[in-house]
């Protein structure tokens, strides 16, 4: 039985608005000088007008406050300062009444050195339960590598303890120990704080700095795996006893190490994102957009069920530790002229005073909070613009008594000014008498009064809580334009970054037609066409804009939200008369483009119609096929199977996979329900594996299906007693992935052509048909064929592969382990020695470095080398069989080579050209030289046409980078046979030349070496200089490792050219064409990339 | 609110022995076990025409303090008595006493697990079991999940619905509901839960009661909504009550309403007919001529006492259209209706905004409210019926088409406005 939390639904966080404080600094009811929980209780219509939702409650437990309270002496219970155990009960009463919610801190990672815990510790022998709650050791030079955070106060992780006779470890202040959560008594006694809390009605609570949770050595002690067991533990425990609760992560780390702390959704619910925070400031004293396009294209996508934490500013200092070097010092400059501004890695201030109290600047950054994907967080006093006071020590400076009205002590207490627990703030321009509560509340054009109004504003849309987010990418960089979605919910947001009125086009012609309605003010605003949108936005001006569908004129006749579809007969229901209508017209184009598979998304959809469609698995689900077709008459046929689900089943879906929702449904005998994806209901995906087990057949109204077992599938599958519990792959991309237990893996190929799919294809062929065994083991396949159609693939199932990873994240872990080891090695004879493309070094001084600094990469490149010849040789094996057969290469294929590559690199270069006014001006050199080069690229591929050529084309990999291939035990097995998506079926199938995958693989050696030079060099500037050298060499050294491998497993083989000089050309020819088709894709969606694939053209 | 754990132990003994029934029957009209019982007869004898086999039972309120007596009696109808609230003093307790009611029905049918149920106010027995068998067809054989009652009334009943209630929700909330405080009403099984849901709050959470709330509640919940053709409705609750106090107590806890569900109704553009099932009943309605005298005499006299309250609530624009109704003289005196709708748009807006204490600033509608009377009894009485129901249309078209303004002032409450 769960305890539910006071919220009504399980996904509240998503739509919260979070207030943090401080109760010592809010209001004092006692005179005591210090704030407290009647202070607090008083004060709680004021935070219900605001608006907000969710109480956000600073460490209020008995402490010796040497750290704000973070440095907790007793869990369970509260500090007499702030009142007592009643008085919280009563406010945590009061809060609930009101429908807020209330989050207080878990501090797991330490204690205060006052807590018995640690006094029992300290006087227990070496090796006793007690001694064993904290980390201990003889040595202070265990865990050496792990930084120190707090620099201004700590020289050291470990503190010497002269009672223990040991050194005791801890994170942050040194005396603030931390847990050992190695014992699993620490860990339950932590579980029962939670449960004390929680079963007292508290709805949320902040884990206080995670990362640091467990130790190891070897390691920097941050983000281990154990850390993510332990989580998962607490969370697991939460969801047994507990509903509608909240965990927060608090992990300041780059976006791709906090998404870890989510789990499959089955860790934290919500994270902050810390490094947006800085670059929201960053972005507004630049006046230029990228600072945030940049980091949230490094944002990862999370569960659904999950959300990050937003923020402008908090009780710590504005943290610069997820910035480089180069940004920080900006930062400082910038934003904290006065160095008593600064603490540890940050600047100590309020909102207000950072943007010189300019109600503008202050207005602009609260529409991004309140508008970019997240739940925002405020810092009490930032609702009216309070300042801080830098003369106070460690960042008591942002943490002095709201301003309550203009009375003594700022309304705040009646104590003696000298009692109170901090000074208030008192300078002319911040001070109490001109920013407080009352005033502004009298004042209806007062900031409270702003942002009152905003926060009801943003209420009313669930759009900014949970929706999508995709930027546009207008020319004017001092405007940041974003497009949010969520089901049926339109919205653009834009704003301009500047102090001067900006100008800018919007390309919006993908929502051609709808009608934008300005959100604040209900105005309607001119309808979008196929021509750019334009606006006019005053300094610092926002625009939030509801995009309606069209009306001719006359009053919308509203949607009918009553007409949900019965079920009560079957499907017939859904795919005829009203519900086939409703499907078709609302419930799949609203449904698709918020599918990560659906490929259609930059495009309008003009209709979805079911062509297609069948009852499986009894009447549980059904697979339709459904056409959609887009307003610029291109069209693409699409895999949909759906399932109908009802009472929890139903809840479970809203809840965890709401996405995957396409409208509501009802049944006489079931009541309410949802028709869903039908790959988030297990029984249909046990129902996939059965129907290929069986070898089963399943008319369809237009067609059938078929599925098909391979010869191993009976030994793949293993033994039949053992159940294989289906579940769904976190990493879904333009397919959808079923898990079987540990021992099979389902691809549900979304977007379907008539015809074999390559990636089902290659994989049976390498798995039935030769020994290459480097690919997961091929299980079977389900077929899908129309009338008077070629069969499709509409899923494949394979051998699930134990791995450590895929190629790509392996070897940027590598790489940044060989940039530490260099940065500090001057490259041998200087710089300049790697030459800028060409390097200087004779071949065997390269080798040599190589070999002393690439450590195992070089051998595991030749490792991958042997293997991708194999697969190449495998591939050539039958000439039997017509679609494997290789062919020899002719010279009107090269002509038809030659003719398309020219094309494409027009293309290309005359894309870099229109945007060469875009790019960061450091890359504008490299772009204007490689376009001075054109004419000699395109003439390299005229070469290509006069050769006389002796290979052959076989079937080629496709799309071969590293992040195609999957590290196993210092080996590979490669996988995804599918090619590029966005080609059609038969231009992935088509034979090639193999040197097409391999300049692939060598391109993504190019961009693994440059990706990870940018990653290592962007917290760390100053060593690009130093370090680009050993990039060039490293992907000089891994390429010629690779190659040579490959070369002696295909020697002599008849697809290869025997004429190293036709090999080369051809190769080239194959690396320019990858290189620009990487140029146009980063000049689209990264511009601070183009500079990789930049390297690569002039380097050729 | 609701919530059947207020249903006492004892009732609930009664209920579990009954176990199942298709239907259940609130008769909220009846006050004595005597007519509860003919009515509840006539109504079982009028239902086996529908289903011959169909399993009924009737809830009763009456002044018994034994509650949850049930039984079945010598006519063989099983009638579950209920504790009528205390007589009420205000139009706010009577609410109070008819949600009781509303929520004693809804649990009651949630453990007989019943199809549909429904609540009927009227003790006229014949007319009751007519008005039943109209509320509950719709459910049994159409799918809906809430019938509400559609009156036919004279020109000059129900005012404050024509004027406010009816054309101010059916804009907010998009769907065209004449009755939407109709008492007698018809509930399926889903309608039921979702009541059951839509109030369910914390303990010791303050409630405002919507005399509306069911329909707004079917609405937002997107269930399918339909109308009944009845006789007759119900006298209010409170006959020659103060009219300022009613419209406090009939408005604040509305807009209270709409605070709650504005996220649903700020999307909405447009609005919906809604089916009405049964033929419209007439009413024959002898011609009367209002003296409208008075009405614009109180007006006048609000326009000098109320204006510091008004100018609190109301735009300059609005304010200086009523001044310039001051000056008509009575024969002339018209109120154009985009004036009354944005008067009424802005009283909700300040109600809202909390600009004054709420109860004064309700009471403060009373003159403009006699004012848009006295309007349309010059209007309107004269006028044939069908001419009358399309002005009262004609005023929702207003509503709508002044949407707009409401939902910009609504979301963007700045009081600098023309």
């Amino acid at each position: 039985m769960q305890v539910s939390g006071s919220a009504q639904e399980p996904l509240w966080y998503k739509d919260a608005i979070i207030y943090e404080l401080h109760v010592k600094a809010f209001c004092d009811s006692n005179n005591d000088g210090i704030g407290d929980f009647g202070g607090l209780l008083q004060k709680l219509d004021f935070l219900h007008q605001l608006g907000v939702t969710c109480i956000w409650l600073l460490p209020f437990f008995p402490s010796p406050l040497r750290d704000d309270g973070y440095d907790i002496a007793d869990y369970m219970s509260v500090h007499p300062s702030y009142g007592t155990m009643e008085e919280f009960r009563a406010f945590l009463d009061a809060a609930h009444q009101r429908g807020l919610q209330v989050m207080i801190e878990l501090v797991m990672n330490h204690t205060s050195d006052e807590h018995p815990w640690f006094q029992t510790a300290r006087n227990s022998p070496p090796g006793s339960p007690e001694r064993d709650y904290y980390v201990w050791s003889d040595t202070d030079r265990k865990y050496d590598d792990v930084r120190i955070i707090f620099t201004d106060t700590e020289k050291s992780n470990w503190t010497w303890d002269p009672i223990a006779k040991a050194y005791f470890w801890h994170r942050f202040f040194s005396h603030q120990p931390d847990l050992n959560y190695d014992n699993p008594v620490v860990v339950e006694e932590m579980l029962k704080v939670m449960r004390f809390w929680l079963e007292m009605g508290v709805d949320g609570l902040r884990l206080d700095a995670i990362p640091y949770l467990i130790e190891r050595d070897g390691t920097n002690c941050e983000n281990l795996p154990e850390t993510h067991v332990l989580i998962k533990k607490v969370r697991s425990e939460l969801d047994h006893s507990f509903s509608n609760r909240l965990i927060l992560a608090e992990a300041n780390q780059w976006p791709t190490d906090v998404r870890p702390y989510f789990g499959d959704g089955d860790e934290c619910h919500m994270a902050f994102h810390f490094p947006l925070m800085p670059r929201m400031f960053m972005a507004l004293r630049l006046e230029d957009r990228l600072p945030i396009t940049e980091i949230m294209a490094q944002t990862p996508a999370i569960p659904e069920n999950c959300q990050w934490g937003l923020f402008l500013r908090n009780h710590d200092e504005l943290t610069l530790e997820m910035v480089s070097d180069e940004e920080r010092d900006y930062m400082y400059t910038a934003y904290s002229a006065d160095p008593r501004m600064r603490v540890n890695i940050g600047i100590r201030r309020r909102l207000a005073p950072l943007v010189d109290n300019n109600r503008r600047r202050i207005e602009m950054l609260n529409s991004l909070l309140f508008s970019f994907p997240g739940t925002p967080i405020l810092y009490y006093g930032d609702e009216i613009g309070m300042g801080d006071n830098i003369y106070l020590g460690d960042r008591n400076g942002v943490r002095t008594p709201m301003q309550w009205s203009p009375d003594r002590n700022a309304g705040f207490s009646r104590a003696t000014p000298a009692r109170l627990y901090s000074p208030v703030i008192i300078d002319p321009v911040y001070g109490f008498e001109a920013i407080n509560v009352e005033a502004q509340e009298g004042d209806p054009s007062s900031l409270l009064n702003w942002m009152r109004n905003m926060i009801a504003l943003r209420k009313l849309f669930r759009v900014f809580g949970r929706g999508t987010l995709e930027f546009l990418n207008p020319a004017n960089r001092k405007i940041l334009a974003y497009l949010r979605y969520y089901e049926g919910e339109h919205v653009l947001c834009v704003a301009n970054l500047s102090r001067f009125a900006q100008p800018v086009e919007l390309d919006l012609a993908a929502l051609a037609g709808l009608r934008p309605i300005e959100m604040l003010g209900y105005v309607d605003f001119p309808p979008i066409t196929r021509r750019p949108y334009t606006l006019t936005l005053g300094p610092y001006g926002f625009l939030w804009f509801e995009l309606h569908k069209p009306s001719d004129g006359r009053p919308e006749e509203t949607e009918d939200p009553s007409a949900i579809c019965d079920v009560s007969e079957g499907w017939e229901a859904v795919f005829t008369g009203a519900g086939l209508r409703n499907l078709e017209s609302r419930g799949l184009p609203e449904y698709l483009p918020r599918q990560r598979w659906f490929g259609g998304k930059a495009r309008q959809i003009q209709s979805a119609n079911i062509v297609d469609w069948g009852e499986f698995n009894g009447p549980k689900s059904a697979l339709a096929m459904v056409d959609v077709r887009y307003e610029d008459l291109s069209s693409d046929t699409y895999f949909v199977p759906l399932a109908l689900s009802f009472g929890a089943a139903a809840e479970e879906i809203r809840s965890s996979a709401s996405n995957s929702i396409v409208f509501a449904v009802k049944s006489r005998r079931q009541g309410d329900g949802v028709l869903h994806d039908a790959v988030f209901d297990n029984d249909t995906c046990a129902a996939f594996l059965s129907f290929i087990e069986e070898r089963r057949a399943l008319p369809t109204r237009n067609g059938s299906l078929q599925g098909n077992p391979s010869s191993s599938f009976t030994e793949l599958r293993g033994a039949t007693q053992v159940a294989l519990p289906p579940s769904r792959g976190s990493a879904e991309q333009s397919n959808s992935s079923i898990l079987y237990g540990d021992r099979l893996i389902m691809k549900l190929f979304r977007r379907q052509e008539a015809g074999p799919n390559p990636d089902c294809e290659i994989s049976s062929f390498l798995s039935e048909k030769t020994d290459f065994r480097r690919v997961p083991p091929f299980a079977g396949s389900i077929e899908y064929r129309r009338e008077g159609s070629e069969a499709s693939t509409l899923g494949m199932l394979q051998g699930l592969v134990r791995n450590e990873g895929d190629g790509w994240k392996w070897t940027l872990e590598e790489l940044d382990r060989y940039y530490e080891h260099c940065a500090r090695i001057p490259f041998p004879g200087g710089e300049e020695a790697g030459g800028v493309f060409a390097p200087a070094l004779s071949e065997a001084q390269k080798n040599a470095l190589a070999r002393e600094h690439l450590g195992i990469y070089l051998g595991s490149a030749a490792v991958l080398g042997r293997r991708t010849g194999e697969m190449h040789l495998a591939l050539a094996s039958d000439a039997s069989d017509p679609a494997f057969a290789p062919e020899a290469l002719r010279v009107e294929d090269m002509h038809l080579l030659a003719s398309e590559l020219r094309e494409n690199s027009a293309r290309v270069f005359g894309a870099l050209k229109d945007n060469l006014a875009k790019l960061p001006d450091e890359i504008v050199e490299q772009a204007g030289l490689t376009l001075s080069r054109r004419r000699q690229y395109l003439e390299r591929f005229r070469l290509i046409e006069r050769l006389e050529i002796d290979g052959q084309r076989t079937r080629i990999h496709g799309d071969y980078h590293l992040g195609q291939i999957l590290r196993v035990k210092n080996d590979y097995i490669i996988l995804d046979f599918e090619g590029e998506p966005a080609r059609s079926l038969a231009e992935r199938r088509t034979k090639h030349s193999p040197l097409k995958d391999i300049a692939g693989m060598l391109r993504s050696f190019s961009y693994a070496a440059y990706a990870g030079l940018l990653n290592y060099t962007a917290r760390r500037p100053e060593y690009f200089k130093t370090l680009e050298p050993w990039a060039r060499l490293w992907e000089r050294s891994t390429a010629d490792e690779f190659l040579r491998e490959y070369r002696v497993v295909t020697a002599g083989a008849a697809f290869h050219s025997q004429d190293e000089g036709t090999f080369q050309t051809l190769l080239e020819a194959y690396l320019l064409d990858k290189a620009l088709y990487e140029l146009r894709y980063e000049l689209d969606n990264r511009p601070t990339w183009v500079r990789i694939p930049l390297w690569g053209i002039l380097s050729l | 609110m609701a919530d059947i754990d207020t249903i006492p132990q004892e009732t609930k003994a009664e209920i579990e022995q009954i176990g199942r029934a298709e239907l259940v029957i609130g008769l909220l009209g009846c006050d004595s076990s005597g007519s509860a019982e003919a009515s509840a007869v006539k109504a079982t004898e009028k239902l086996r025409l529908l289903a011959p086999d169909i399993n009924a039972v009737f809830v009763h309120w009456e002044g018994s303090p034994e509650p949850g007596k049930a039984a079945a009696n010598d006519s063989g109808v099983r009638l579950l008595e209920f504790p009528r609230g205390a007589e009420s003093e205000s139009l706010l307790q009577a609410g109070r006493a008819r949600v009781r009611a509303q929520n004693d029905l809804f649990g009651v049918a949630r453990l007989l697990a019943a199809d549909a149920c429904c609540l009927i106010c009227t003790d006229e027995q014949s007319e009751g079991a007519e008005c039943m068998a109209r509320l509950i067809e719709p459910i049994l054989t159409l799918d809906q999940d809430l019938v509400i009652a559609r009156y036919q009334r004279p020109r000059f009943d129900g005012l404050i619905n024509t004027a406010i209630i009816y054309p101010l929700l059916s804009a907010v909330y998009g769907k065209r509901v004449q009755w939407p405080m109709a008492q007698d009403l018809g509930f399926s099984r889903k309608m039921v839960e979702r009541c059951l849901s839509a109030r369910q709050v914390r303990p010791g959470q303050a409630v405002d009661l919507s005399p509306a709330w069911i329909t707004t509640a079917a609405v937002t919940g997107g269930l399918q909504v339909c109308q009944a053709g009845l006789r007759t409705r119900p006298e209010s609750a409170r006959p020659g009550a103060d009219l300022s106090t009613v419209l406090a107590e009939l408005l604040g806890p509305i807009f209270l309403e709409m605070e709650r569900d504005a996220p649903f109704w700020q999307k909405i553009r447009g609005s919906q007919s809604v089916p009405v099932f049964g033929d419209a009943i007439p009413v024959s309605e002898e011609s009367s001529h209002v003296d409208v005298r008075r009405m614009i005499e109180s007006f006048q006299l609000g326009f000098r006492n109320l204006q510091e309250v008004w100018n609190l609530a109301l735009s300059p624009a609005t304010i200086l259209g009523m001044k310039k109704l001051t000056r008509l003289a009575p024969d002339q005196f018209r109120m154009p209706d985009e004036l009354w709708v944005r008067i009424v748009y802005d009283f909700a807006l300040a109600f809202r905004a909390r600009v004054m204490n709420r109860d004064h600033l309700l009471r403060a509608v009373t003159p403009v409210y006699l004012a848009w009377v006295a309007s349309y009894a010059l209007e309107v009485q004269d006028a044939h019926e069908t001419e009358v129901k399309d002005r009262i249309e004609r005023l929702c078209g207003v509503y709508e088409a002044e949407k707009p303004y409401f939902q910009s002032r609504w979301r963007w409450p700045d009081r600098f406005n023309p």
